[in-house]
């Protein structure tokens, strides 16, 4: 067996949509705590509420991207399993550094490493939705 | 035949699907003519438009998510179907209830078990996946 035909019932596929939907939920939740105390350091720059708020927005924005596109690569069919799971993989780690990175003063270059790796996935895993 | 083994065929989750993406649309299309309306009351806070603008974002965040997750449990195919219709019935009802509330002005408790149950239900689905992702 090589490594292509790895993995092949899409299991870190689902993995890597539990994590980052499960990323999506407890960030929204904390959201609903900041709101729920008054938002308090609304308007204010880099006040927690807002560099948390930010960060919570753009996970909003790029969770469902990846899941989708891990959904649909899977079910196409044709990558092979291995650079398949490699990608939504990469997704997935990605998202969940990006997010970490300001929220535990991590130094600046992961967060750059990060949001390339992110791009690139998509951009990778989207083509190849097209091309096969 | 047990609960386990109800609607195997997915209707549940493509109807749910259905219904939260309806709803987006729906909502969608109500900002859209608030839109070519001139945006009346656009940046007053409490105005009809800064409400409902607010309440179509929240669900323009969360359908994709629940629509997401129904699919992947659906395709996984490792949880019962009657809990995974369950999970993705009261993620689709939470949705609408929650939107509900807040338009009609209903009770703010309604409002607030609905967001709660959205809640509970992503962090259940997607602890689900990785569960039986990893197992």
């Amino acid at each position: 067996m090589g490594l292509d035909n790895l993995t092949d019932d899409g299991a870190c596929v689902y993995a890597c949509i539990g994590v980052l939907m499960l990323q999506h939920g407890l960030m929204a939740l904390r959201m609903s705590m900041y709101r729920l105390a008054g938002s308090p350091g609304e308007g204010k720059p880099n006040s927690p509420l807002n560099r948390f708020s930010e960060q919570q927005l753009l996970h909003a924005e790029w969770a469902p991207v990846g899941a989708i596109l891990g959904l649909a690569l899977m079910h196409k069919g044709h990558l092979p399993p291995f650079y398949r799971d490699c990608l939504v993989g990469s997704f997935t780690l990605s998202r969940v550094c990006f997010s970490a990175t300001p929220l535990l003063g991590l130094p600046h270059i992961v967060d750059i490493v990060s949001m390339t790796a992110c791009y690139l996935s998509t951009i990778a895993m989207a083509a190849l939705l097209i091309a096969y | 035949m047990g609960l386990g083994n109800l609607t195997d065929d997915g209707a549940c989750v493509y109807a749910c699907i259905g219904v939260l993406l309806l709803q987006y649309g729906l909502m969608a299309l109500r900002m859209s003519m608030y839109r070519l309306a001139g945006s009346p009351g656009e940046g007053k806070p409490n105005s009809p438009l800064t409400r409902f603008s607010e309440l179509q974002l929240l669900h323009a965040e969360w359908a994709p998510v629940g629509a997401i997750l129904g699919l992947a449990l659906l395709h996984q195919g490792k949880l019962p179907t009657f809990y995974r219709d369950c999970l993705v019935g009261s993620f689709a009802l939470s949705r609408v209830a929650f939107t509900t509330a807040k338009l009609v002005k209903l009770p703010y408790i309604i409002g607030l078990v609905s967001m709660v149950t959205c809640y509970n239900t992503t962090i259940i689905m997607s602890a689900l996946l990785i569960y039986y992702g990893v197992n």
